[in-house]
């Protein structure tokens, strides 16, 4: 039992912090049609910059706003430039140049900051009981921050201006912008709230698992499964399935090993995703 | 004059790099193993477009069953060859279902979650395939025909008359009525089916070949290194053929070979002097994308077409589009 409630905890907090990263990577493709595998290298970046502004200043919210802040401007930037040459030809072509730029920034990770693991204290040591075990305050704290934003993300997609210019250029780009919506603003503004996100998401865990070059690849696949799974650019279903996703890797690996969980999951989006991808839809739904 | 030059440059692999001798032969053979996986990939990719990044899963499981058919003192190499073109065979069945159902993007993220389930199953049956540690493959000279690969150039030979056949074999086919057809469909494939070609049994029918050339390649690198290894099943491998095929020209026979010698003998270069090598495949993808996204053969090919057309009078031939991964003239192209 005790067990039961702590991986479903577990899967909370893993679940969150991929929804923040996934729903990046949906609004994304909603609105541009294209993914970003260097998503995961963001996340690293978003753990990175925590660690640098701890080291000099020992304040972990700065921390957390610098890493939303510099991930989301540099890689809003880093992805308008890549992709502005290219939106007239092939979308595979810009997500092959994402690939390109993930493996650089990993390797540049790498040569910069060295492959080992960095390890930063958790800011809040305090742990709570909740049934019969006790947890870290500071994983409720990574859940309920992930959730909050993701609920400002719904309800900003709604009935914000941008936010409704965000899900008209979704579903039909000429349309929305003879009707006045700025569609290159749209497209930064994109750009930047999903490269923030995964900056953030970076960060929040960083102090739970420990900052290393190569962090953001299992990122990566995990929130790829999750996007294709939630349907691809919706971005409630992705947030839906990232927590989903979270709760039955965590469960999961009580009865079965994590590798055998990992198949399951792989199998069952498969099948999902073959049996869905009949009916093309490509929005930001709601 | 045409012809006896075209024989001329088909000898030469045969005759100098054995006479060179040393190392030079197995390098050869490696680089053109390779090229063999990035001719399937540019098969379904280039021809077909249907962008497959998942391939690596075909090869690798044809490798596999070559190291685990060993383990189990199996020594007939027609057996070996057999069994192993069927697996490989079988994970290709799965890409040409993937095929019927989907295109586009969620074609593509069908196939890259389909390699990183296969990169995932040796951890999850360690005893049969080693877990990451990989898997020797054991009597490596029976299963293939007594052709050693580190000694002689009887293995080279081997190989190079393969894949020679191969890459005619595809040539051949691609020329035909129903390569045609394949093209027709890679480029519009709504018009194609209007015109009353069944567009589901052609595709699945390229995803076959292509998966037979890629289980032929990784029937030949288990044979010549002799050990398999986890990322042969995963992305990592199949993005690799996709870059080769990519680099030198994805809708050419020839183009994927030469991506293959180039990068792989830059790679190799690199990786002996630093370690920066995802470093350096991460810019020539850049590279790659931004200023030859039809590869190097394409490149040339539309150097050669203005050529052509400055020389000629202005009611010359008209130019033909090239068929490049950079057009957005098709309705599927991602």
């Amino acid at each position: 039992m005790n067990q039961v409630v702590l991986q479903a905890l577990n899967g909370l907090v893993v679940g969150s912090s991929l929804a923040l990263v996934a729903s990046g990577l949906a609004l994304l493709f909603g609105v541009l049609d294209i993914i970003n595998f260097a998503q995961g290298e963001f996340f690293m970046m978003g753990a990175y910059v925590l660690w640098l502004v701890l080291g000099a200043t020992h304040n972990y919210a700065l921390g957390f706003v610098a890493a939303t802040v510099v991930v989301g401007i540099g890689g809003g930037l880093m992805l308008q430039l890549l992709t502005q040459p290219l939106l007239e030809k092939a979308h595979v072509l810009v997500l092959l140049a994402t690939l390109g730029v993930s493996l650089i920034v990993q390797q540049l990770a790498q040569n910069v900051f060295g492959g080992d693991a960095k390890l930063l204290p958790t800011p809040i040591e305090e742990s709570v009981d909740i049934g019969p075990i006790t947890y870290p305050v500071y994983d409720l704290v990574i859940v309920a921050v992930g959730l909050g934003l993701l609920a400002a993300g719904f309800f900003w997609l709604r009935y914000a201006k941008y936010g409704v210019w965000v899900r008209a250029v979704a579903q039909n780009r000429p349309m929305a912008a003879i009707l006045g919506v700025p569609v290159p603003r749209v497209y930064f503004l994109a750009f930047v709230i999903s490269s923030a996100l995964a900056g953030l998401a970076g960060a929040l865990l960083a102090p739970v698992t420990s900052v290393f070059p190569n962090i953001g690849g299992p990122v990566i696949l995990n929130s790829l499964i999750v996007v294709v799974a939630g349907g691809l650019g919706n971005f409630r279903g992705a947030a839906w399935i990232a927590l989903l996703f979270g709760e039955v890797q965590s469960l999961g690996s009580i009865v079965m090993p994590p590798v055998v969980v990992q198949l399951v999951l792989f199998g069952l989006v498969i099948v999902l995703l073959a049996l869905r991808s009949r009916r093309k839809t490509v929005l930001v739904r709601l | 004059m045409k012809a006896p030059l075209l024989a001329g440059l088909l000898v030469v692999p045969f005759l100098v790099p054995p006479f060179i001798g040393g190392y030079l032969p197995h390098q050869i053979a490696s680089y053109l193993i390779f090229g063999l996986f990035a001719l399937s990939v540019s098969l379904i990719t280039g021809y077909g477009r249907l962008f497959n990044i998942g391939i690596g899963a075909t090869f690798g499981v044809a490798a596999y069953s070559v190291a685990m058919l060993s383990q189990m003192d199996v020594t007939n190499p027609w057996l070996v060859l057999a069994c192993s073109l069927v697996a490989g065979s079988l994970v290709s069945l799965l890409f040409g279902l993937y095929s019927i159902v989907a295109t586009g993007i969620e074609y593509l993220m069908l196939t890259f979650l389909t390699t990183l389930a296969f990169f995932n199953i040796p951890l999850a049956a360690q005893k049969a395939t080693g877990g990451e540690n990989g898997l020797q493959v054991k009597h490596e000279l029976e299963i293939a025909f007594g052709l050693d690969p580190l000694t002689g150039s009887g293995f080279y030979w081997f190989v190079l008359i393969l894949v020679t056949a191969v890459a005619g074999l595809s040539w051949y086919l691609l020329a035909s009525q129903a390569g045609q057809v394949v093209r027709a469909i890679g480029r519009n494939p709504t018009r194609t089916a209007a015109m009353g070609y069944n567009v589901s049994a052609y595709r699945f029918a390229l995803t076959l070949y292509s998966g037979f050339v890629a289980s032929l390649a990784g029937w030949l690198y288990a044979l010549q290194a002799a050990f398999v290894f986890q990322d042969l099943l995963g992305p990592i491998n199949s993005l690799n053929g996709l870059v080769y095929a990519l680099i030198g020209g994805a809708d050419s026979v020839a183009g994927p070979f030469m991506g293959a010698l180039g990068l792989r003998w830059l790679s190799e270069r690199l990786s002996q002097q630093s370690t920066q090598s995802s470093l350096y495949v991460g810019i020539v993808l850049l590279l790659v994308v931004f200023f030859i996204p039809d590869g190097l053969v394409g490149r040339w090919r539309q150097l050669w077409q203005r050529r052509k057309i400055g020389r000629a009078e202005p009611e010359g031939e008209p130019e033909v589009p090239a068929v490049s991964l950079a057009g957005a003239e098709n309705e599927s192209a991602l």
